[in-house]
């Protein structure tokens, strides 16, 4: 046969075969071999990514900074050409600095770049930034881990303080007030004590710029309303609000930081000379238990408020058009890794309850399981759960709450 | 003509050989140097409270081998400059510096320099919820372990209110049953220039005042807190810009120079830990956490908000920064004595009994006050501080003459003046060959204008008197010795001794005038070796060292300066 023949052959049959394949890929196929394409395109598609650097800037509350930064380590070992920059930051004060990016800004927050990932401490941080956009600006949230609020206190002074307020219930709100006020003024020498430790110091985050702050002030609230039930706005602009609210917030005179996390690694840097108590989540409390041995001597106790709430930590993706298909997938990719059995199994050693249900929280391989943590005050039981209000009331709190503590 | 050219070839090989050689000579010549970077290096410079500055240039060494890049591909190279923490702040607000990185010695400086910029540049220069402490170290009291051991140490908690009665007491330490040592002689930093003054005044203010937060001007005006404040400043033996200074000083002079002065737990450590300078100590010191609470010196890095800061530049503020708190970096903070910011890191050794340093100290932190309420304590400060009771002793030798040293040093004297408070008092004693008074013991307020006006007329001749002149000076001063003020003498000379008959050298004269510990009251003599070479410089340097002092290197540059430095004691 002349070799003209044999190559028109040849192309003639290869021509013949993707005629066929092309055929055969526009027939109609079944739901689950779609979703089995889908899923290989867009195993395409990361692959095309892996292929490239991508920097993935992922905003967070701070809190759960060494969760996130183990994790991402974990993350960057298996997808080297991704880049997961972490910028801490308040998770009211992120929200702020979030609600001011337009679609032509390049850069946010006195000239950071836009982060492709955010995730505040509270589901309430979410609602008001997509309020103020108009828009679901954050998008595609999962809640990645969660947190009860807690009081959280070095063991000498739960002692002392406990055992002098047993009969009034221990470490509660009331009684913290009643310490802070007249005629105690919150001396040490007063409420069972080292006279040594000078005045009770007890740190919270501004409710105006942290979401664990919102929260103290959530607890606070219910504290005073002594139920569940949410707040109705006639309750919080009745003046003896205010002036609870005013009480508490002159006491607690510490300057209140920014931020959950910065606020705990200042108490554990600076130790029982500056905190005696801080409240805040409660996985803090955990993360920092040994650390506070290490470095002070002595562990921590947790008390819960009797009306709680959790921090939900949900993970979105910033919806704005400076981020490339690229960082965009590379966000949903991290997002996946972090709610993966083996990273939510990591967030419970950093003391985290993990959002993902199937991995579970007080069992015995669980952190949260440990006789020291439970001894520690660690439980299932965190209070009564209290219902939020909604967003509107939620901002007439933080203005009743500026105006009695200015 | 083959010759020749294997001769050529020879030649350009042993040229190529010797060019090798010049340019590897070159290359172990500027070893010891950092090498340049690239001319399109991003700099971020670093301006830092010098107390840190051991750990900040070790790391930064690590930093800048390290060749990290912006996202954009520049090359960061960190420049570290320590400066005092007010000062530093202030080289901002002035725009005298431009860093891209700034960590005074802790948050009290923040609202003090963001004061500053606010009145200045029309708003905050840094937001302090961004600062990140980099390490930390309690502001604590030095001093000699036995006699805090006389005070209780270490069973009794001490405080600034036991320093205070034995400031003020008549007895000194005989109250405690030691009057070998004398009077408690007492040291802090100066208020405008160290972080460590400006805690000491704070912490003074809050024990006067028995609270440890929400202090406010109302209460600094309050006579009580006026009467605690002079009172405890009247033990200050001298003030000066550097932490440091006081810690090594202490050290070197023993018992006679101070019985305790305010520094960081890291110089405690220092002095104990390190062989050279432990070797040297009279006694062992330990850190004094005192009582009443107190600062817990955080050392935050800010990154200024100022024009100059572009987005690449804050970026490569930010790495820099983020490099600072890692691990390893914040593992090295502990060889240095200081506690690591991340808490993660224990405090093992050297925070240990031996090195007089207790790592669950201290118990009680007092609160950064108000804006406002640190320039009410400031401003008391500034009128309650002790006095000075000083005599210049000025060389007008005919070889001042040359190099239009004269004119310089006649400028730094004057500039001098200028720093001195109206209450102060000052005596003049131009010397050569003989002690001339140019003017005796006027008080510095009303008579200001006429003091610079004689300096600035001095005129040269003749030779040089030095420790006669020295111990003219002393006699004098000590005839007119005030026990409520800072007495001391500022000596500065260009030549070495040609003239005097009754001290042939240093050794003897101080042997005569140094100090002891009985002295009811301390002449503490400052020197300035003017333009000198070593020979002319060693016995300036015990003279400094066996009068409580301290010594200055000076040329016809640097007088100005030098005369500024000095100023800064009082």
């Amino acid at each position: 046969m002349p070799r003209s023949r044999i190559l028109f052959l040849a192309i003639l049959g290869v021509a013949v075969i993707i005629v066929v394949i092309i055929a055969l890929n526009n027939q109609p196929v079944s739901p689950e071999v779609q979703a089995q394409r889908d899923a290989t395109a867009t195993m395409a598609a990361r692959n095309a990514l892996l292929a490239n650097t991508t920097t993935l800037i992922v905003n967070y509350g701070t809190e759960k900074r060494r969760w996130l930064e183990d994790a991402a380590t974990r993350f960057e070992a298996q997808h080297p050409n991704i880049d997961v920059q972490l910028v801490g930051q308040g998770s009211m004060e992120s929200y702020r600095a979030l609600s001011a990016v337009t679609d032509s800004s390049t850069t946010y927050d006195r000239g950071k770049p836009i982060p492709a990932l955010w995730s505040p401490g509270g589901r309430i941080q979410v609602v008001m930034l997509n309020a103020d956009q108009g828009r679901d600006f954050a998008t595609q949230c999962k809640d990645l881990v969660l947190s009860p609020l807690a009081f959280i206190m070095w063991e000498d002074r739960a002692n002392a303080f406990e055992s002098f307020y047993k009969d009034r219930g221990g470490v509660t709100f009331d009684n913290l007030e009643d310490a802070l006020s007249a005629p105690k003024n919150g001396r040490w020498s007063e409420i069972g004590g080292d006279p040594n430790w000078g005045l009770l110091k007890i740190g919270y985050t501004n409710p105006n710029e942290s979401n664990g702050g919102f929260m103290f002030l959530m607890a606070l609230t219910h504290a005073y309303l002594d139920r569940t039930a949410e707040a109705t706005i006639a309750e919080l602009t009745d003046p003896r609000f205010a002036e609870y609210a005013r009480r508490i917030a002159r006491a607690i005179s510490i300057e209140p930081l920014n931020s959950s996390g910065i606020l705990m690694d200042n108490m554990m840097r600076q130790g029982p000379a500056t905190y005696d108590m801080v409240i805040l989540h409660e996985a803090l409390a955990i993360e920092n238990y040994q650390i506070a041995i290490d470095r002070h001597g002595q562990p921590l106790r947790v008390f819960y408020p009797q009306y709680n709430l959790y921090s939900e930590h949900p993970l979105c993706l910033i919806d704005h058009p400076s981020l490339t298909a690229q960082q965009r997938e590379a966000a949903l990719l991290f997002q996946d890794f972090l709610l993966s059995r083996e990273i939510q199994e990591l967030a419970r050693v950093y003391g985290y309850r993990p959002a993902v249900t199937d991995v579970p929280i007080f069992v015995s391989d669980s952190p949260f399981n440990e006789a020291r943590l439970r001894e520690a005050g660690i439980s299932n039981n965190i209070g009564q759960t209290l219902v939020q209000p909604d967003g509107n009331t939620l901002k007439q709190l933080l203005t009743i709450w500026n105006r009695a503590v200015n | 003509m083959q010759k020749n050219a294997f001769g050529l070839r020879r030649a350009a090989l042993l040229l190529t050989l010797v060019a090798l050689i010049i340019s590897a000579c070159g290359g172990s010549g500027s070893a010891d140097q950092p090498p340049q970077p690239p001319p399109d290096a991003l700099r971020v410079l670093f301006t830092y409270g010098s107390e840190k500055d051991a750990w900040v240039k070790a790391v930064t060494q690590t930093f800048n081998s390290s060749n990290t890049r912006t996202s954009g591909g520049k090359l960061i190279v960190a420049e570290p400059v320590p400066v005092g923490s007010v000062e530093g702040g202030m080289d901002i607000v002035e725009g005298r510096t431009q860093p891209a990185l700034w960590s005074p010695a802790s948050r009290l400086t923040l609202p003090v320099i963001n004061d500053a910029n606010l009145q200045q540049n029309g708003a905050a220069l840094v937001n302090d919820n961004e600062c990140r402490d980099l390490v930390i170290s309690p502001t604590v009291i030095m001093m000699w372990r036995p006699m805090a051991e006389a005070l209780g140490y270490p069973q009794n908690q001490i405080g600034w209110s036991d320093l205070i009665a034995l400031a003020t007491s008549p007895n000194g330490w005989a109250d405690y049953g030691k009057p070998q040592w004398g009077r408690f002689r007492f040291g802090h930093t100066h208020p405008d220039f160290s972080n460590s003054g400006l805690q000491s005044i704070v912490a003074i203010a809050y024990a006067a005042t028995g609270k440890q937060r929400g202090l406010t001007p109302e209460d600094i005006a309050k006579p009580e807190t006026v009467q605690f404040m002079r009172e405890i400043e009247s033990s200050i033996a001298h003030y000066g810009r550097s932490t440091g200074f006081f810690g090594n000083a202490m050290g070197q002079r023993g018992t006679a120079y101070l019985s305790a002065a305010v520094v960081y737990e890291n110089v405690v450590i220092e002095n104990n830990n390190d062989p050279q300078k432990r070797n040297r100590l009279e006694f062992p010191v330990v850190a004094i956490y005192p009582k009443e609470g107190t600062f817990q010196t955080d050392h935050p890095a800010c990154i200024p908000d100022m024009p100059y800061m572009t987005p690449e530049l804050r970026e490569a503020a930010e790495i820099y920064r983020r490099f600072l708190l890692a691990e390893p970096q914040q593992r090295r903070a502990l060889e240095f004595g200081f506690r690591p910011a991340d808490p993660a890191i224990a405090l093992t050794a050297p925070f240990t009994p031996e090195n007089g340093v207790d790592p669950l100290q201290p118990q009680n932190t007092l609160a950064v006050p108000s804006a406002a309420t640190i320039r009410a304590i400031r401003e008391l400060w500034g009128q309650q501080k002790r006095p000075v009771n000083l005599t210049m002793v000025f060389d007008v030798s005919g070889s001042m003459r040359e190099r239009n040293r004269m004119e310089n040093a006649r400028s730094g004297a004057a500039a001098f003046v200028d720093q001195l408070g109206d209450k102060d008092r000052l005596t003049l004693i131009a010397f050569n060959d003989k002690q001339t008074v140019v003017f005796d013991n006027l008080e510095v307020g009303s008579n200001r204008e006429r003091m610079k006006r004689d300096i600035l007329s001095l005129i040269p001749s003749g030779g040089t008197a030095l420790f006669d002149s020295i111990a003219f000076a002393i006699e004098r001063q000590q005839s007119t010795l005030n026990r409520e003020a800072i007495n001391a003498l500022v000596v500065m000379t260009d030549g070495e001794d040609t003239n005097s008959t009754r001290f042939r050298d240093a050794a003897s004269l101080m042997d005569r005038f140094g100090m002891t510990a009985e002295s009811p009251a301390d002449v503490s003599i400052f020197t300035i070796g003017y333009d000198l070479n070593d020979s002319g410089l060693r016995p300036l340097r015990t003279i400094a060292e066996r009068g409580r002092g301290a010594f200055y290197q000076g040329d016809i540059g640097n007088i100005r300066d030098v005369y500024l430095e000095i100023s800064t004691f009082f």
